[in-house]
């Protein structure tokens, strides 16, 4: 029979994304039998970070202090900022591209039907830096979804009030994919958004 | 409950778990429905990109309850429309007034094919005309539509006369000159009912009239899409 507290622990991570009991009771037998060090770290880990990261200051990123790290650095881009929707977004944009800018995160997405405003996605704090940086460039990265092209409307008219360039990330034909296989959305976005071809 | 393959526009999509999401539909057969789009949103999904409001498709589901499970998917006519700021809020209205107006499983094949019109045309028309058009077919189909050619005498309305609205009764002809916003001129009812608006006044008439009205059935619940478009409009200034 299995203790009170094992259950708890079972049930505790069952929080996690895509873990169900069978899940989470494999986690915690495996934690028990063979990793009890490292369960340790991770509850001693995770109870800090549960207490200390809070919000970037002027991004929004998760930071444990008042700015995150690419807002402390002194050697990105001033002149432009990336708007995106998720800190999972900013770590892909990150990974993938040699962008040296700033950052913004929403933490969501305009979404007038579920009654998200632009109120609810930090848009105050961001209009504040649009006045009082030198940003010459706000590149809109919200999803392609009708949310996300709300929300980049509404960027766009944000950054135009401040004299500020918006521009939005292409989207259409993934790299390594066929024409005949794209669903047709997709493959009129692309059409729509196709661009000259470069001789030089 | 099992249906094959039946034409359907998506109003509204939530994330559900992981990697589900729960999409609202209208319906050209059963009216409004909710139905279960099981791993719509993980990362081999093909469907998601098909599966997009303002453009109809082909609709399976199955199952008893009030969620039925979504089974085969495919497009049917031309593709999502290219809708961009002010007209992609106005699109999300109209799916937000059916969502709240129309009750589930009450089918209005007249309603699904003006739906599908308005917004084929929403890129490049009167937005305010196409949208009093389309709230007042949704309050007719309804049963819930104003009186637009006769007065509680049962006199025919004068184009130049000021009536004072109620939602459930016929509009009733006054002689004062009251500036209410529940009165407006005879023309803007004549122009709703004919679908041409002929003057400023009239579309700003018609708007308060349909605002009014819907407000009336929506029984205080307010409409988001509203509030954004309005909160477009002054970011805009």
């Amino acid at each position: 029979m299995s203790g009170v507290l094992l259950d708890d622990l079972i049930e505790a991570l069952r929080c996690l994304p895509g873990v169900g009991p069978k899940s989470a009771q494999r986690m915690a037998f495996h934690l028990l039998q063979r990793d009890r060090r490292g369960g340790h770290t991770l509850s001693a880990v995770l109870s800090q970070a549960m207490d200390r990261v809070g919000h970037c200051e002027r991004c929004r990123m998760y930071t444990e202090g008042a700015l995150c790290r690419v807002c402390d650095s002194s050697r990105r881009d001033g002149s432009q900022i990336c708007v995106v929707e998720t800190p999972a977004d900013r770590s892909s944009i990150e990974s993938a591209t040699g962008y040296q800018g700033q950052y913004f995160l929403l933490l969501g997405h305009l979404s007038p039907l579920d009654g998200v405003g632009p109120d609810d996605l930090g848009m105050p704090i961001l209009e504040q830096r649009l006045t009082t940086e030198s940003i010459e460039e706000m590149i809109v990265a919200t999803n392609p979804t009708i949310e996300g092209e709300a929300t980049a409307h509404y960027l766009s008219r944000l950054a135009t009030r401040h004299g500020i360039r918006a521009t939005r990330i292409a989207h259409g034909v993934p790299v390594g994919g066929e024409l005949e296989y794209i669903d047709r959305n997709t493959l009129a976005h692309a059409f729509n958004g196709r661009l000259i071809i470069d001789n030089e | 409950m099992r249906v094959s393959l039946t034409p359907g526009i998506v109003l509204h999509q939530r994330a559900f778990q992981d990697h589900h999401s729960i999409i609202d539909c209208l319906t050209l057969e059963h009216g409004r429905i909710s139905l279960m789009a099981r791993g719509l949103r993980g990362k081999s999904s093909r469907r998601a990109g098909i599966i997009q409001p303002f453009c109809e498709l082909l609709l399976s589901f199955s199952g008893r309850g009030d969620l039925p499970l979504l089974g085969a998917v495919e497009p049917q006519g031309p593709g999502r429309p290219q809708l961009q700021g002010t007209r992609l809020l106005s699109a999300l209205y109209l799916n937000e007034l059916i969502l709240k107006l129309l009750p589930p499983l009450d089918p209005h094949p007249l309603i699904y094919r003006h739906y599908l019109s308005t917004v084929t045309q929403l890129p490049d028309c009167h937005i305010g005309d196409t949208l009093r058009l389309f709230e007042l077919t949704l309050l007719n189909e309804m049963g819930y539509g104003p009186v637009l050619d006769y007065d509680t005498e049962g006199e025919a309305l004068d184009a130049d006369a000021l009536y004072q609205i109620d939602p459930e009764r016929e509009p009733r002809r006054i002689h004062s000159v009251m500036k209410q916003d529940d009165q407006v001129h005879g023309a803007t009812l004549i122009a709703l009912q004919s679908g041409a608006f002929n003057s400023h006044r009239d579309r700003l008439e018609s708007r308060r009239l349909m605002g009014l009205m819907i407000d009336h059935y929506l029984d205080g619940s307010p409409l988001k899409t509203r509030a954004m478009l309005k909160n477009f409009h002054d970011t805009q200034r």
